[in-house]
């Protein structure tokens, strides 16, 4: 019986091709979680392209290529772990300096490494710079993109298995019978979802805060409302995807299918700039990341409604599309 | 306007297609108000897809109707308002209790309902505060007929109301629907039942492949086959003599 359903098989058997694709893709053994600032004056260009190529070379994963206002910025803020400073006075690689934050972390001195490898001289000037360098720990990291997975799992999964599970039943059905509105129904089951979320949200940033050392550092309403926003979307999503499935035994592979590379692709365990550029841009274009990173920014790095307009923009461009999906093919599967 | 004038159940021309199957195939009625109607026919003769297209539940691709006075393309919603249904396949959110439902469809329909007293009236009152799922498979379908009546509809569809009750359960659902005909409503039955054709329905209409072979008073078929020199017939014997197959064969 297992090999008459062939959406089944599709699916479970997509996952690990998938997972072990991206793994592969990320391939952390050649790239490492070391970014670089580099600024410049932009008649030094061949410098910089000279210096960028050799830092490839090193295994940099991240560079930017800034001016010294935004490069010191992203020192403060834990986006770069070393900044590069070449001298409108350069001719060669030789005469770089160096901006480093305070307190120096690891990954500040793995760059330094990194840099005098690629210029083969030890860098005689650095410059220490007293950041207000943010703490941030994993739980600053993960923690948000655990909400994101709560988000997922109370809009995604339980959408997918309690509409194919009503389904089944002939709940549907009935309530076709009657003139209820379908549109009362999915915002009687979304609100409900939302509610859930927000939930799980809250237990997680408090069990953060009391027992790993979560910092919290922008607004917990702001987060609550991301949190909301999140889980419509990913609600909107299983509306969608729901409308597809025929029975139950599909529900779960294609949730899973969908899911959790999602997850792995948004940049929940790990950031994604240890990514090739171009894998990069697209997994930026992913839903789940979206809502990671508008919560990660929110929770460690303070942001405020409009730093995160961005991830809310690309929020709604993903609840439209579901959306019209939804419409589509849940108005069939009523009747 | 007065209902004598209007008829309950009005169709003409109504066809359902399922990709190149014809499963109702130009069929018309005309059902008055106060009457046990009852659609007789084989499993897959298109008995479900056609009650189905007259509650306003599924889209009908050729033909009129009109139900409880409403148009039935025209504003489906409406015809569900006013009619009462009861599905052969169709169940109800197993977490809830049977009160709870009660409110709960009775909240669609956007009127007070009296939920202890519809359970009363079909003897679930003391399983009001059980959930669905608890029920036996019998009084799940007793539940189900009860919520057919909900809006106090004056057309209601029934689809198999009998399927798998016990003799007991049977009387007590035919004396339910003969109480709703003496109140002016409008029943529609479907079965495959011979005896509950019979015994209940005022009109029979015998389905078979999409199409209304023979339509007329149960009593009255037979006695025109008495005539035409058959020994005691019964009902299956008209349906043998219309569709030229026995029930049991399709």
């Amino acid at each position: 019986m297992l090999w008459r359903d062939p959406h089944n098989i599709f699916w479970t058997l997509l996952l690990p091709l998938v997972l072990t694709v991206m793994f592969l893709l990320y391939n952390p053994t050649r790239v490492t979680n070391i970014s670089v600032g580099i600024s410049a004056a932009s008649s030094k260009r061949q410098l910089v392209s000279r210096l960028e190529h050799r830092l490839r070379q090193e295994g940099v994963g991240e560079i930017r290529i800034v001016n010294r206002r935004v490069g010191l910025s992203d020192l403060a803020k834990g986006n770069i772990d070393l900044l590069v400073l070449i001298q409108n006075s350069a001719n060669n690689l030789r005469s770089l300096s160096l901006v480093e934050p305070r307190p120096v972390t690891a990954n500040t001195r793995l760059a330094q490494a990194a840099i005098e490898a690629a210029i083969d001289v030890n860098v005689p000037k650095i410059e220490k710079f007293y950041v207000v360098s943010r703490v941030t720990n994993y739980a600053d990291f993960l923690i948000p993109g655990m909400i994101g997975v709560a988000i997922m799992d109370a809009g995604l999964f339980t959408v997918l298995y309690s509409f194919v599970h009503l389904k089944r039943l002939g709940v549907l059905r009935r309530l076709a019978a009657t003139p209820m509105k379908p549109s009362s129904f999915l915002f009687g089951q979304a609100f409900a979802r939302v509610f859930l979320a927000v939930v799980q949200a809250c237990l997680l940033i408090a069990v953060g805060l009391l027992f790993f050392g979560l910092h919290l550092v922008g607004n917990i309403g702001l987060v609550l409302l991301l949190t909301a926003l999140g889980a419509t979307l990913f609600i909107l999503f299983g509306y969608g995807v729901s409308g597809f499935i025929g029975n139950v035994e599909t529900a779960a592979p294609i949730a899973n299918g969908i899911g959790l590379p999602m997850i792995f692709l948004s940049g929940v365990f790990f950031s994604r700039s240890v990514m090739p550029g171009w894998l990069q841009f697209l997994t930026g274009l992913l839903p789940l990341t979206y809502v990671t990173e508008g919560i990660r920014s929110v929770v460690a790095y303070g942001a405020g409604l409009s730093s995160v307009l961005p991830d809310i923009l690309g929020m709604v461009v993903w609840s439209c599309i579901f959306s019209i999906a939804s419409v589509r093919f849940f108005r069939r599967d009523l009747a | 306007m007065t209902q004598e004038n209007n008829f309950a159940v009005k169709a003409r021309g109504l066809v359902k297609r399922y990709g190149e199957l014809v499963a109702v195939d130009h069929v018309s009625l005309e059902i008055p108000y106060a009457t046990i109607f009852g659609i007789l026919g084989p499993n897959g003769a298109g008995k479900t897809s056609l009650i189905e297209m007259l509650e306003g539940m599924r889209p009908i691709d050729e033909g009129e109707a009109e139900v409880a006075g409403v148009d039935v393309r025209k504003q489906p919603a409406d015809v569900r308002n006013r009619i009462g249904v009861l599905l052969q396949q169709g169940s109800f959110f197993d977490r809830l209790s049977l009160r709870e439902l009660v409110e709960l469809f009775g909240s669609f329909y956007g009127r007070a309902v009296d939920a202890d007293q519809l359970l009363r009236d079909f003897g679930l009152y003391e399983k009001k505060n059980k959930i669905y799922r608890s029920l036996s498979g019998g009084l799940q379908q007793r539940f189900a007929l009860a919520l057919a009546f909900v809006n106090d509809p004056s057309v209601l569809f029934l689809d198999e109301p009998t399927q798998g009750l016990d003799p007991v359960g049977r009387r007590q659902v035919w004396d339910i629907i003969k109480q709703q005909k003496n109140k002016g409503t409008c029943v529609v039955i479907t079965t495959h039942y011979m005896e509950e054709a019979q015994q209940l329905c005022d009109t029979v209409a015998i389905m078979d492949t999409g199409r209304i072979l023979l339509q007329g008073n149960p009593l009255a078929l037979v006695t025109n086959l008495k005539q035409s020199g058959y020994v005691n017939p019964n009902l299956e014997d008209v349906y043998i003599s219309v569709t030229g197959k026995s029930f049991s064969e399709v």
